[in-house]
């Protein structure tokens, strides 16, 4: 059914990508924007990762940073390990040969992330022909079966048929199909679902859900809705301002998480009721400026728990007690004593009616 | 929200254009140096152009025969700076003569155009309708020729002086400036100032004066350096095929006096001289106009 | 379809204003009469004189001594006198021109002008009488006794079915057709050349210096294109011409009508490139911007992601939906461009339609400069709707 193109001798299991104190400035006008500051994790072979933040927070250009595609007035530091290769030093020219056919990349919009002016088949055919030499015929024949395999109907006549003639779900499905071409190891995904219907968007999730298991792909989905990452993702890692500050499996997250942060973007999930393209602004004031980021936790000027240390120390990346594979960085999370007497106040004040921010 | 490029868009470019950061806004903002050069030298050819016959210039139509310098042309010299051509004169006071009516073409004509065009493309955009229609249809046939050979057209039909020819130009350039006041002025007419103006109960002409002309002024404007320039090109084609104004000196027509394969062999400083100042008038209208236009841009997006 | 239909009725709508005007014009304002006879009355040896023909009295100078009289009608001719002739169509110009006679005659010259200043055709110090024949022959000949529509009409029945009419000249001859067939060519083949250098140059500069924007090679060739197109083409022209064609030689000077087409496609080149070079920077211009604006689409960060390369990023994804603009000012420049044309053709001799149609307007030939303003605007007409056609090729989103 799947087209297993896929060469032999990659990863087949164990690490995959390791990323070890990844950092993306920026220099613009108004100074350094340290958009990725610091921040390492791995991922297995036939993993998903999930990375959750804010617009703001880093996480397109974390996706971006391992990547490579960045603009050259960025600045990157730290190490990318890509099957035990070291990725982050190669230029554009030798990164080509990793892009479309080691990892691929999935982009948030799907009405304007496709060449109008070009057919379907040839932009699939393209990296086909381009990574694995094929010629005219079998790039095509190659194209039909995984537009089949994004499960497009009518897929030959799909061929001939330019991005306009399609909607955007299917449009994506063929950006699915573009990405799944050569097939790559690793699979970025980042917000490929924000610009679709809500019935869409589940049914994309389980399409790139269904690959990844079928392809043994590892796959990096960035957004910056914990619903979506929910139910597809083996890992979340939260981030905020350009760091990780929290990352656990999904389901320990769900249970025990521990930043206030995750905490508040949990609430902000949208509820099915809601209509589709509510924003996410549910967090009283703004993510933080990455010129000059405040000092000690990032997070604490919009925290309802900071206090004074929050705004003095950096609080490090610690393990938590419920599990080894979960890690957070606050100096007072949610289940700590000063959490709680914090909390206990707050819910008092919001049952006088006192609005303390967000949605009650 | 904070600097970063998090729309794809933002960083796709940059990838491909491996671009140094863009214009600062500041140098934006400001028209900069290079407007105020241009400026000046305008401002420099127009009262060089003014004041001509008091400048103690050479007359442009006396031969200077001087014998230690031999049989004319004589090259660039003290003497004659642009040199002189075969019958001695002097090109320099020439060309200064001949920006007279050079300016004089170029800037009746725009103003011909902006009051005529930017009327009827303002009226056209506001009052739309059956107006609108005729004036659209007739900017349409006038921009159908092309505006050299409509030029030719009419000067050959009428006596070729100063008015008619600076006429001439003014007519063809109603249809161009009236098409952009046209689209300037629809533009602004469904602005949420304009409605809101509207619905309060403002009565045409008044929400035209009060509300459309300055914001469709200002554009046209900064575009009318720029037409000014087109028209001296105009007049100096015009001029070049001998049917501009036939009694005075232009810089077409001192181009075409120096352009003759002989003349241009022997002394190719007599086009060159008109041509030199022709092209930098041109240029410094065009470059200046482009500021100004970069500039109102900009303020226009600022709002 | 019904598209294509209306767009068709607009052109035709369009061609028929701008005859009508043009013709309108040209029989208003111009005199046909005095344009066919006036050369031809004159034909005297009047040298070094203000001949006092119709066309000298628009001459300045001094009209020799004598006597002249103006008078109405030929009834009244006598040696050694001028005669004006009097059709009746009422022409201000011509009354303006004669009227100057009074001023020319303060200064010594015996002018009498009997019956007042009459509007009127020419003037002639010759003898012979035989004008008014000529006079009636040309009437006749050019429709001149009926009213304008109908000659209107006339005009436009010959024309649309490829006759041009005659010259403007006593014996009409060669018919405009003819004079058209023989430097249509040499015009056409000039603007294509032109054209399709200009793309030629403009597209890789284009691409070019988009890839490379905002460095300092970018700069300095937006700061070129600046230069060229301050450069108006009659003096690029000259420059080119006294540079390629005169100090190093490399091309001819001038175009010799008679050589093999290849010899001649080569004589073409330098008024070729005066027309391609402020084009091109134009284009450049436009498809610079235009190409930096695509390269900032989504679908090319999705064509890198892909892993294509640089070059085929540009030629293969950003080119094409970058084309837009550029194409539409390619239609829109064909009309300056044949403008351009008429120039430069006549800094390097090139017999085309501009130095026809300058020709014909110094002698006031005007069928001749009729209709090479319908050939110019039939073209401009078609040359934008072949421009919507290729729009439809190149953009699958318009053709449904």
């Amino acid at each position: 059914m799947s087209t297993h193109l896929q060469s032999e001798g990659r990863v087949p299991e164990g690490v995959l990508l390791e990323v070890d104190d990844l950092k993306t400035h920026f220099r613009t006008e108004r100074g350094l924007v340290r958009a990725v500051d610091g921040v390492s994790f791995s991922l297995q072979r036939g993993k998903a990762l999930g990375v959750v933040g804010e617009s703001g927070s880093g996480k397109t250009v974390l996706s971006r940073t391992i990547m490579g595609l960045l603009p050259s007035n960025a600045v990157r530091s730290g190490s990318v390990r890509f099957a035990g290769q070291e990725i982050l030093d190669l230029d554009a020219k030798q990164m080509r040969h990793i892009w479309g056919r080691e990892m691929s990349m999935v982009f948030q919009n799907p009405m304007v992330s496709l060449n109008p002016l070009m057919k379907i088949g040839k932009q699939i055919a393209e990296p086909l022909q381009i990574h694995l030499g094929l010629d005219n015929r079998a790039a095509a024949e190659t194209a039909e079966r995984l537009l089949r395999d994004v499960h497009i109907p009518e897929a030959r006549k799909r061929l001939d048929q330019y991005p306009h003639e399609l909607s955007g779900g299917m449009r994506q499905r063929v950006m699915i199909a573009i990405a799944m071409a050569c097939g790559p190891t690793l699979l970025f995904a980042d917000e490929p679902t924000t610009a679709l219907d809500v019935t869409v968007q589940a049914q994309i999730l389980e399409l790139i859900g269904e690959q990844r298991r079928e392809r043994n792909m590892s796959v990096i989905l960035v957004t910056h809705d914990l619903g979506v990452v929910a139910g597809h993702t083996d890992e979340i890692a939260v981030m905020y301002g350009g760091r990780l500050v929290e990352k656990a499996p999904t389901r320990e997250l769900f249970a025990n998480m521990r930043m206030p942060y995750t905490k508040s973007l949990m609430r902000s999930i949208p509820k099915l009721d809601d209509p589709s393209h509510t924003r996410l602004l549910t967090i009283p004031g703004r993510p933080p400026d990455l010129v000059n980021p405040p000092r000690g936790c990032r997070f604490a000027p919009r925290c309802a728990y900071a206090r004074d240390r929050c705004h003095q120390e950096d609080p490090p990346l610690v393990t938590a007690d419920t599990s080894p594979d979960h890690v957070y960085a606050c100096w007072y999370p949610v289940g700590s004593p000063e959490f709680e007497a914090r909390d206990a106040e707050i819910m008092e004040q919001i049952t006088t009616g006192v609005e303390v921010g967000g949605r009650r | 929200m904070s600097d970063l490029p998090e729309s794809p868009a933002l960083l796709a470019a940059d990838v491909i254009l491996e671009d140094a950061p863009s214009e600062s806004m500041a140098s934006r903002r400001t028209l900069g140096i290079g407007f105020w050069i241009a400026v000046g030298w305008i401002v420099l050819i127009v009262l060089a152009a003014l004041l001509a016959p008091y400048l103690g210039l050479k007359d442009p139509d006396e031969n200077y025969i001087n014998r230690d310098l031999g049989r004319p042309p004589y090259p660039p010299s003290g003497e004659f700076w642009f040199g002189s051509d075969q019958d001695a004169r002097d090109v320099f006071s020439r060309t200064i003569y001949g920006a007279r009516v050079s300016l004089v073409v170029g800037f009746a004509a725009m103003g011909c155009g902006m009051l005529f065009g930017g009327t009827l493309g303002m009226l056209a955009g506001f009052l739309r309708g059956w107006f609108d229609r005729v004036i659209s249809f007739v900017f349409l046939v006038l921009l159908s020729f092309p505006a050299l050979v409509l030029a030719i057209l009419i000067t050959s039909l009428l006596d070729r002086n100063l008015r008619t020819v600076a006429g001439t130009l003014g007519f063809l350039s109603i249809a161009p400036v009236g098409r952009l006041a046209r689209a300037t002025t629809i533009q602004y007419s469904e602005r949420e100032f304009v409605l809101a103006a509207r619905t309060l109960g403002a009565k045409n002409g008044r929400l035209m004066i009060r509300e459309l002309l300055p914001n469709v002024v200002i554009p046209m404007g900064a575009l009318a350096l720029l037409g000014v320039a087109v028209a001296i090109v105009a007049e100096g084609a015009l001029a070049f095929l001998g049917l501009s104004v036939e009694q005075e000196l232009s810089w077409g027509k001192l181009i075409l006096l120096g352009s003759g394969t002989n003349i241009l062999q022997d002394a190719p400083w007599v086009s060159m001289g008109p041509i030199f100042v022709l092209f930098l008038t041109v240029l410094a209208l065009n470059f200046a106009g482009d500021r100004v236009r970069e500039y109102f841009d900009v303020r226009e997006n600022m709002l | 379809m019904n598209y294509w239909l209306q767009r068709a009725g607009m052109a035709v709508l369009l061609l028929l204003a701008v005859s009508m005007l043009t013709f309108g014009a040209m029989n208003v304002l111009g005199d046909p009469l005095f344009n066919i006879l006036g050369p031809v009355s004159g034909a005297k040896d009047l040298e070094g004189t203000a001949q006092a023909d119709g066309y000298a009295l628009r001459t300045q100078g001094d009209i020799p001594s004598g006597s002249y009289t103006i008078v109405e009608g030929v009834d009244t001719l006598d040696h050694g006198q001028a005669v004006l002739v009097v059709t009746g169509d009422t022409l201000p110009r011509r009354a303006d021109t004669i009227a100057g006679l009074d001023v020319v005659s303060a200064t010594g010259t015996d002018v009498t002008i009997v019956g007042g200043v009459v509007p009127g055709q020419f003037v002639q110090n010759g003898p012979e009488p035989s004008q008014l024949a000529d006079v009636e022959a040309a009437e006749e000949e050019f429709y001149l006794d009926r009213p304008l529509p109908v000659r209107y009409v006339l005009w436009l029945t010959d024309f649309v079915q490829g006759d041009m009419g005659p010259q403007f000249s006593k014996t009409g001859e060669p018919p405009v057709t003819d004079l058209i067939k023989e430097r249509l060519p040499r015009s056409f083949a000039l603007l294509v050349m032109a054209q399709i250098l200009a793309t030629v140059i403009a597209i890789p500069w284009a691409l070019w210096s988009a890839s490379k924007a905002n460095k300092p090679v970018d700069r300095v060739s937006t700061v070129t294109t600046f230069l060229i197109i301050a450069l108006p083409n009659f003096a690029l022209g000259i420059l080119l011409k006294y540079v390629f064609a005169i100090e190093l030689g490399w091309f001819p000077q001038t175009f010799n009508a008679g050589d093999p087409f290849l010899e001649r496609m080569y004589q073409l080149f330098l008024p070729a490139l005066t027309i391609a070079l402020p084009a091109a920077a134009v284009y450049q211009r436009l498809l610079r911007t235009d190409l930096i604006t695509t390269l900032q689409e989504d679908f090319i960060l999705m064509a890198r992601a892909k892993g294509v390369s640089r070059r085929d990023i540009l030629m293969k994804h950003a080119l094409r939906p970058s084309l837009f603009s550029f194409i539409t000012v390619f239609g829109i420049n064909t009309g300056a461009l044949i403008g351009g044309a008429l120039v430069v053709e006549n800094i390097f001799r090139v017999p085309g339609l501009g130095s026809a149609i300058v020709e014909a307007v110094l002698v006031e030939d005007f069928p001749v400069v009729l209709a090479i303003v319908m050939i110019v605007a039939f073209a401009f007409v078609l040359v934008n709707i072949v421009i919507d056609v290729v729009y439809t090729l190149i953009d699958p989103r318009v053709r449904a």
